[in-house]
């Protein structure tokens, strides 16, 4: 036996490649991370290219056409797939477009929340004192608080649109941040590479930003794809109360309250878009447990 | 019982773990044999599967291992061929208990200590109630706890650590074992602690007569407890035979160069010979020897055949080479003596003045405040080029003033000078320019979420210095430095081992070029053959670029091995101070004379141990007058009055805490 074949001596003799080829090769090898980010990616396409794949005009009403079911149902059309609802506007076409308002909604509110969430955990966790008292006090408060009352008494006061709808939605859901990011700051901070940093001359700001936040990045892209789906649902039952999006604007949720009205005649105008939303609640789970895999140490060697 | 029976009979004993990357053979082909009363040390750094071995005799390996054996005898009886559930109902904890290491855990907190104690007996209803809790305050009594009835009623937390493994051993006794099997018995404890328990343990094996396996990583604790010693590296027995036969004239290369990495505390201080490299993975079939990777007589037939097991008598090697080709090898420990540090003492770098820090403890909002003293009237210089070592154990607060000194946690009191500028007032770029830390754990110490070379570089990154391609150039080479090869340059930390993961530590603190150098405790979360690397490193370092070191430890041997000036600390306060020369030879305050006694030596002569209890006084509730003196032989009336000031001491030329000092050095001759 040769030393280059030798066991022991085998991994030493491997040039470590370089971290960006690690990644990708890591990722590639990730089934979870690819049919994830295979959904996601379609959806995103879809939302982008909606008018170039929208059969027919989303708003356009026929009243003639009104509640036509799927094309393979009897009474069907190939002209309409997915059948019209209770003004007649094509159902596919809705559902292409609703793409755009759900996912900018999804991601929005939980962009939102994911700001305000850290930025709070991670000060609250890494300062401590009378910063986290204050933090968990405010926590407190927004856990007593009926979220979706809160909610429908401010898209009220201010008016409905989409920015109101996911920034509202979005202030209501940063507690799961708060809550993990604090907690794991705590934990971090007490670690001796923050004292090492601390030690090699570090601002506050770089021991936050290079230390602390990477460490936490795991349990927030776990958290983000979580809420990313609950922001989606919250959206439709702001929609379904008439607080939400505003018809005529399709989106999922408005969709599926829409629908309700018709579910026992045509349970397939709620099952549309109740399939997509599944699709892309799974998908973003998959895709962010898949980066978490990924980019966290442990899954590394 | 000096009869002759065997007790254990453990013949070809194989476990393996299947894991990801595939079967794991975590032991192979170990064999043991124990007589009653005797007692065999398993010796073996980490991953030398001696704890596994432990675990497959006691059943407790996961259920996925596979543990397979041409034959275990325990007393004349088959364990091979018994059912789990037989062996739970009449061998585990009856004639065979355990001891863990770790005492903090193997405790159930929320049952009294009486409670655990007797369940042992009567759940298999060996004995009654009654005579159960009899047995428990008797065994109590054995292992030396105060007051064994009231203590029935205690809870885990209520004890110290030392007092917890001793109700640990007691418990292992209540059904009197034929055998017992301590794991690492004393890794966690202080030191002073330590030599009572082992000789608590050694007391009681000759009282009861029992067999016992020793686990230990610490050669020197073997060398004074058992009979015999089994060397264990990656998974097999490599050498067997009589402690004194192993320790003094060791066969295998593995074994001489263990003994020649241990730090010795009787003897000029000697380079240490380090074992180089890592312990090999043992994933498949181990078709060759398990130590040729590291081993400085390797032969080309080492990495394709195992290697013969060679008897001589009642010991046995596992290695090519013959005791006549062994006897002629060069020594494994260099005979290069450390180089004497001069320091001059005018040239002092850093500076502490009267540093004092006082924690404000509260256990609940309405509870009284009350203050706990961590450091008082600690006052130190540490001069160019030296090493400085600050000695103590847990709770002397030698973590506390290092946070201090390195500026990281301020003074309630007093003042830290570095190069003469305060350090309170310093901008912390300087500071940081000045001075770097190394702390224990390496595996916290990195930040997991970086690769090597952003690690190393990140301080230059923070101060702005050079760019991109002269910062990877000034990584490289600090990184070869210090003995790493660029090629690990994008490894995370995780991908490394302990040693190098040290490394990769005094890296990033050299990148910077600072004088002085923080090391907290820089080797003690590692193997002693690694220990013996980094411990090298330092001092070729510091002969190199003059490298100043404050070194805080509680290992008297790493003390004794690279520090050329002492401070010894007990409760905050700095108790005897000097040359290390002169305080090692010749302690002048009790406490570290307690502490020098209990440390275990190589050479196994079992020292007269001073007197001095183990048990700390509470930090909260501190004696009045010295605080060494609840603990302290000497003890006089005069101790308890007044505390005692740190001053000349009147029999050396160290400093002292002590006012009868030159009593102390009469009873050492």
């Amino acid at each position: 036996m040769s030393v280059e074949t030798d066991p022991q001596l085998l991994p030493e003799d491997l040039l470590a490649p370089s971290p960006r080829s690690q990644l990708l090769h890591r990722a590639l090898s990730h089934k979870g991370l690819l049919i994830g980010g295979f959904i996601v990616g379609t959806l995103i396409l879809v939302a982008l290219f909606a008018p170039l794949l929208a059969p027919h005009d989303p708003y356009a009403q026929s009243l003639a056409k009104r509640l036509l079911p799927p094309a393979w149902e009897a009474g069907g059309s190939w002209d309409h797939i997915l059948g019209t609802d209770q003004v007649g506007r094509d159902y596919l076409s809705r559902l292409i477009y609703g793409t755009q308002v759900s996912l900018i909604i999804g991601f929005g509110a939980a962009s939102v929340g994911l700001v305000i969430g850290v930025t709070l955990g991670v000060c609250a966790g890494y300062f401590g004192g009378w910063i986290d008292t204050v933090v968990s006090f405010v926590l407190t408060a927004q856990l007593a608080l009926p979220g979706l009352l809160l909610a429908m008494a401010l898209v009220f006061i201010i008016g409905p649109s989409v920015w109101v709808v996911i920034g509202i939605i979005g202030v209501l859901h940063w507690t799961y941040y708060l809550v993990v990011t604090r907690s794991a700051t705590q934990r971090l901070k007490s670690q001796d590479f923050v004292a090492a940093a601390n030690a090699m001359g570090a601002s506050r700001w770089q021991v936050l930003r290079s230390e602390i936040l990477p460490n936490v990045s795991s349990q927030i892209i776990v958290i983000f794809t979580f809420e990313l789906g609950i922001a989606i649902l919250a959206e439709s039952s702001l929609s379904f109360l008439g607080v939400g999006i505003q018809p005529p604007i399709p989106s999922w949720g408005l969709m599926i309250a829409e629908g309700k009205q018709a579910l026992f005649f045509r349970p397939s105008l709620v099952l549309f878009p109740g399939l997509m939303l599944f699709l892309l609640v799974i998908g973003a789970n998959l895709l962010g447990d898949g980066l978490r895999d990924v980019t966290s140490p442990q899954g590394r060697n | 019982m000096l009869d002759n029976r065997t007790i254990l009979s453990v013949r070809d004993l194989e476990v393996v773990l299947p894991t990801p990357a595939g079967p794991l053979r975590a032991v192979r082909s170990t064999s043991l044999d124990l007589k009653a009363g005797e007692a065999i040390g398993i010796v073996g750094e980490s991953g030398s599967g001696k704890s596994m071995t432990a675990l497959a005799l006691m059943r407790l390996l996961p259920r996925n291992a596979q543990v397979k054996a041409e034959a275990i005898t325990l007393c004349g009886d088959r364990l091979g061929a018994m059912s789990d559930r037989q062996f739970a109902n009449e061998v585990a904890g009856q004639k065979v208990s355990m001891i863990f290491q770790e005492p903090m855990t193997s405790l159930n907190p929320v049952y009294s200590i009486g409670r655990q104690m007797t369940e042992a007996a009567t759940r298999i209803g060996r004995l009654s109630q009654a005579a159960a809790h009899d047995r428990a305050i008797e065994l109590l009594a054995k292992v030396g706890i105060p007051d064994p009835a009231g203590r029935l009623q205690q809870f885990p937390h209520q004890l110290s650590g030392g007092q917890r493994q001793r109700v640990m051993i007691a418990m292992a006794l209540m059904n009197e074992p034929d055998l017992i099997i301590a794991d690492e018995p004393t890794t966690a404890l202080d030191v002073t602690v330590q030599a009572q328990i082992m000789d608590l343990l050694a007391d009681l094996r000759r009282e009861f007569g029992m067999a016992m396996i020793l686990i230990t990583h610490d050669l020197a604790v073997v060398a004074s407890t058992v009979d015999k010693v089994a060397v264990m590296y990656g998974g097999e027995i490599v050498e067997q035979g009589s402690c004194d036969e192993v320790l003094h004239h060791p066969l295998h290369p593995y074994t001489r160069g263990l003994l020649a990495s241990a730090p010795k505390i009787s003897d000029v201080p000697r380079r240490l010979g380090a074992i180089p490299g890592i312990v090999p993975s043992l994933i498949g079939d181990v078709t060759y020897c398990v130590f040729a990777s590291r081993c400085p007589q390797a032969r080309a037939e080492c990495r394709s055949q195992r290697p013969p097991l060679r008897e001589l008598g009642a010991r046995n090697y596992a290695c090519v080479l013959t005791p006549e080709e062994v006897a002629a090898l060069p020594p494994a420990q260099p005979e290069i003596e450390m180089p004497p540090l001069k320091a001059a003492p005018d040239a002092v770098l850093m500076q502490g003045r009267g540093i004092e820090k006082v924690f404000d403890i509260k256990r609940s909002i309405f509870a009284r405040t009350r203050q706990l003293h961590a450091l008082e009237d600690v006052s130190i210089d540490i001069r160019r080029g030296e090493t400085f070592a600050l000695v103590g154990e847990s709770g002397s607060g030698k973590t506390t003033l290092a946070k201090i000194l390195l500026g990281l946690n301020p003074a309630t009191n007093g003042q830290v000078l570095l190069e003469g500028e305060p350090i309170a007032a310093m901008d912390r770029l300087k500071r940081a320019r000045l001075m770097q830390p190394i702390f224990q754990d390496p595996y916290s110490s990195l930040n997991p979420r970086h690769t090597i070379a952003r690690l190393i570089g990140r301080p230059l990154e923070i101060h702005g210095i050079g760019d991109a391609q002269s910062r990877e150039a000034a990584v490289v080479e600090v990184m070869e430095r210090v003995g790493l090869p660029s090629r690990v340059m994008h490894n995370y930390p995780n991908q490394m081992s302990g040693g190098q993961r040290q490394r990769v530590a005094i890296a990033r603190a050299l990148v910077m070029k600072p004088a002085l150098l923080v090391c907290d405790e820089p080797t003690s979360a590692l193997d002693v053959s690694v220990q013996a690397q980094i411990l090298n490193l330092l001092s070729d370092l510091q002969r190199d670029l003059g490298l100043t070191y404050l070194l805080i430890t509680h290992d008297i041997g790493v003390v004794h091995q690279v520090a050329s000036r002492i401070a010894v600390m007990y409760l905050g306060q700095i108790v005897e101070m000097g040359d290390a020369t002169d305080v090692l030879a010749a302690p002048r305050h009790p406490y570290t004379q307690l502490l020098l006694s209990s440390v275990p030596e190589l050479n196994g002569i079992s020292k007269p141990r001073r007197p001095g209890s183990a048990i700390v006084s509470n930090p909260l509730d501190l004696p009045s007058g010295c605080r060494f003196s609840e603990r302290c032989a000497y003890v006089v009336d005069a101790c308890r009055a007044q505390m005692p000031e740190l001053r000349p001491a009147h029999a050396g030329p160290q400093l002292t805490r002590c006012i009868r000092d030159e009593v102390v050095t009469h009873d050492l001759s």
